[in-house]
């Protein structure tokens, strides 16, 4: 196998992929496939992300996955909703007057109590790996830079608001950095002031400066067009993506009238489009260096279509074995669709090129960071 | 003139609904699981639309709550994997094609939980089948509501089995009842057949027997009494059951009309307004009529088909530790070596 030429994936493929594996990872509660799924995502990310500074927090949503498990374990515990005949044990009850009978804090704990909790915390847990793995592997800047004239509006918000979570993450990477530096790293006393204030300071003026930066390069401009147009431009923008997400919930979720699913999502579309449509006519911008599109940015969307489609499939083939009974309990079995679902989804780890490895990034970011400035804040405070 | 065609029009229905019955089943076999002593619990369930008509059987001995008399009774029932407790399947039914049993069942297609003592009127439980201790030898109906909502959603076809002669049944607790017992208006035409074999229960019944009903609005004398279907009117109401006492009219005669009236606006509060407005009145105070002689057990529906359905089989099959749980097992351990491996593997250039 020759060697391929290292070179960044366009990210909007990235998140179809991603998009693709959270729709897969909605359409079951079976923790076997659940799990399938998140190692196929996690496997992508480790063999592919880049090494830039946005890229290094993967740990950082395993970690918040595995918090949403726990939290919901707990409260189900501590919340009633305990049916099912296997008591696992007994937590002390709290006597509730009779109006709020049905409501039960404390008493025994069920497996299937628990079990219900871990199937939904799981697939929630998973769903957010998938987003944050599109965070990894998808560079949020060139997103920005690749979405059409028509899209920029919209695509700025989208853009900044992706952009917080991988932000946050670095800054508290590098905040952290600073206090192990300075050799505090195990305490707790300091962790309000010396962790979560930093990072939120250090947020919002990457913020400012990301504004600054755009209203500098014509981001947002909208001096040029009549008021009147502005207006109904919007109006379309904005009722057309509420279609569009009415839309998809109505299609994703399968318990929803039909009228709300595809009808309103190709309703929402074309309102969509046209606001674009008329968004884009008033809006000239070149490109400077397009990512290119080519077969591997086209295997990837495929890879997270098809595992979408495999989890469709199962779902009207063998619905039993995605939504697996807990009473009675019954161990999950890993369908022959559900499987083929995780392993069309880790193919982008082949067939994606692999990144390029940015060492330019990790010694700019060395140099620029205000780590050193930091540290001698907080010494001179 | 609005009144003389919704007579006509519930005459037709009657009279074409009643003729074209199949060949009466009797309720001595629909009721042959029931619980043979005052103890065990017995359970109804209705298939309804979902095919597989009425099937009862006993749980035997004390129940500790409805889902227990499930479990004792030997029914296969599923849960909502996210809502415990909300009964999603029984006996496999509705299949997961229609429902996956992620979420409590949507209120178009659920199973309505009912609860009656012997020789009593069903009554839509208050409670949870999970939250209720059944009384010792009371009934338990399970109705699945296809599309129907508030106070049309049916309770199982068939009378609950009729009191031990001798021994009164245990009265349910009186939090237990609170909505009407409401049979829908379709099923009006089904009560209007002759009675069945069976005799109706009058052990401890106070009976009151509604020849003419009497109409409150001053209408037409007689109106409750379209032709044949009149003389299945007439009848028998007992009065055994202490939750049901309150909603059903006293004694007399003459008031005895009157006392349905105010029970249709007390207790169906949530029901359709036109159905209770003056303009089906009459109408409705035969159904009131009609209704009474259905839960009753005195007149029973003949189009009840008997149970055909194999309780105990959940139609999933499988469920077990099998050779796809271990491949599932096996694949998700392969995916999270790679995985780990392949960060392992990057992390000096980082």
């Amino acid at each position: 196998m020759t060697e391929r030429l290292a070179r960044s994936v366009h990210p909007v493929a990235w998140w179809l992929w991603a998009l693709g594996m959270a729709t897969a990872v909605s359409r079951t509660t079976n923790v076997l496939t659940l799990l399938a799924l998140a190692a196929s995502v996690c496997v992508v990310v480790a063999v592919r992300r880049s090494d830039a500074p946005w890229a290094q927090g993967f740990g950082f949503y395993l970690r918040l996955g595995l918090a949403i498990i726990a939290i919901r374990v707990v409260f189900r515990m501590l919340l009633g909703g305990q049916y099912g005949a296997t008591t696992l044990f007994i937590l002390p009850q709290l006597q509730l007057p009779e109006a709020a009978a049905g409501i039960r804090i404390g008493g025994p704990v069920t497996l299937e109590g628990l079990l219900a909790a871990l199937y939904d915390g799981v697939r929630l847990a998973v769903l957010l790996l998938c987003l944050g793995a599109a965070n990894m592997l998808a560079d949020p800047k060139r997103l920005l830079k690749s979405l059409p004239s028509a899209l920029h509006e919209l695509g700025v918000a989208v853009t900044v608001s992706l952009m917080v979570a991988p932000q946050l993450i670095e800054s508290a990477r590098r905040i952290r950095r600073a206090r192990r530096l300075r050799g505090a790293e195990g305490r707790v006393k300091g962790i309000v002031g010396g962790v979560m204030i930093p990072v939120l300071e250090d947020a919002l003026d990457r913020s400012l400066v990301l504004a600054a930066a755009m209203d500098s390069r014509g981001y947002g401009r909208s001096a040029s067009q009549p008021r009147r147009a502005r207006t109904i431009t919007s109006a379309l923008v904005i009722a057309g993506v509420a279609g569009i997400a009415v839309g998809t919930y109505g299609m994703l979720d399968g318990t929803t009238p039909r009228l709300l699913g595809v009808p309103m999502l190709v309703t929402g579309c074309l309102v969509a489009i046209v606001g674009f449509r008329l968004a884009g006519r008033r809006i000239q911008r070149s490109v400077y260096r397009p990512d290119p599109w080519l077969l591997p940015e086209w295997s990837i969307v495929g890879c997270g279509v098809g595992a979408a489609a495999a989890m469709f499939a199962a779902s009207s083939v063998d619905p039993g074995n995605l939504y697996p009974s807990l009473q009675p309990l019954r161990w999950p079995n890993l369908g022959v669709l559900p499987a083929l679902a995780a392993l069309i989804g880790v193919l982008p780890a082949v067939l994606a090129p692999p990144s390029p490895v940015d060492r330019t990034a990790e010694v700019s970011r060395d140099l620029t960071t205000p780590d050193t400035e930091l540290v001698q804040a907080r010494v001179h405070r | 003139m609005i009144r003389r065609f919704l007579l006509a029009v519930v005459t037709t229905l009657v009279v074409t609904t009643a003729s074209a019955d199949p060949p009466a089943q009797s309720q001595v076999d629909l009721l042959d699981g029931a619980c043979a002593d005052n103890v065990g619990v017995t359970v109804v369930i209705d298939f309804q639309e979902l095919g597989g008509g009425v099937n009862v059987r006993c749980a035997p001995g004390q129940v500790s709550s409805g889902l227990d008399a499930f479990g004792i009774a030997g029914i296969a029932w599923e849960g909502a994997v996210r809502h415990p407790g909300f009964v999603c399947r029984i006996a496999g039914k509705p299949g997961p094609g229609s429902d996956p049993c992620l979420n409590a069942s949507p209120d178009t297609a659920y199973w309505s939980y009912w609860v009656a003592p012997r020789g009593g009127s069903w009554c839509y439980s208050n409670f949870g089948a999970g939250n209720r201790t059944p009384p010792p030898g009371s009934i338990e109906g399970w109705s699945f509501a296809l599309n129907r909502s508030g106070s049309d959603v049916p309770p199982p076809r068939v009378a609950p089995p009729a009191a031990f002669p001798g021994e009164p049944p245990i009265p349910l607790s009186t939090a237990d009842c609170g909505a009407p017992t409401v049979v829908p208006a379709t099923s009006t035409a089904t009560t209007t057949v002759p009675p069945s074999p069976l005799p109706a229960p009058t052990s401890t019944a106070a009976a009151v027997s509604i020849a003419t009903p009497v109409d409150p609005g001053g209408g037409e004398p007689g109106a409750g009494n379209p032709g044949d279907g009149g003389q299945s009117v007439t009848t028998v109401r007992p009065r055994t059951s202490p939750p049901t006492t309150d909603v059903l009219p006293s004694t007399t005669p003459d008031t005895a009309a009157r006392p349905t009236t105010t029970v249709r606006a007390t207790t169906t509060s949530d029901r359709d307004a036109t159905s209770i407005s003056s303009v089906d009145d009459d109408v409705g105070s035969e159904r009131d009529a009609a209704r009474d002689a259905d839960v009753a057990g005195g007149v029973n529906d003949s189009m009840v088909p008997l149970g055909s359905v194999d309780l105990g089989a959940d139609g999933r099959g499988g469920g077990g530790f099998g050779a796809s749980t271990l491949l599932g097992i096996l694949l998700v351990a392969a995916l999270t070596t790679a995985g780990i491996v392949a960060a392992r593997r990057r992390r000096p250039t980082t």
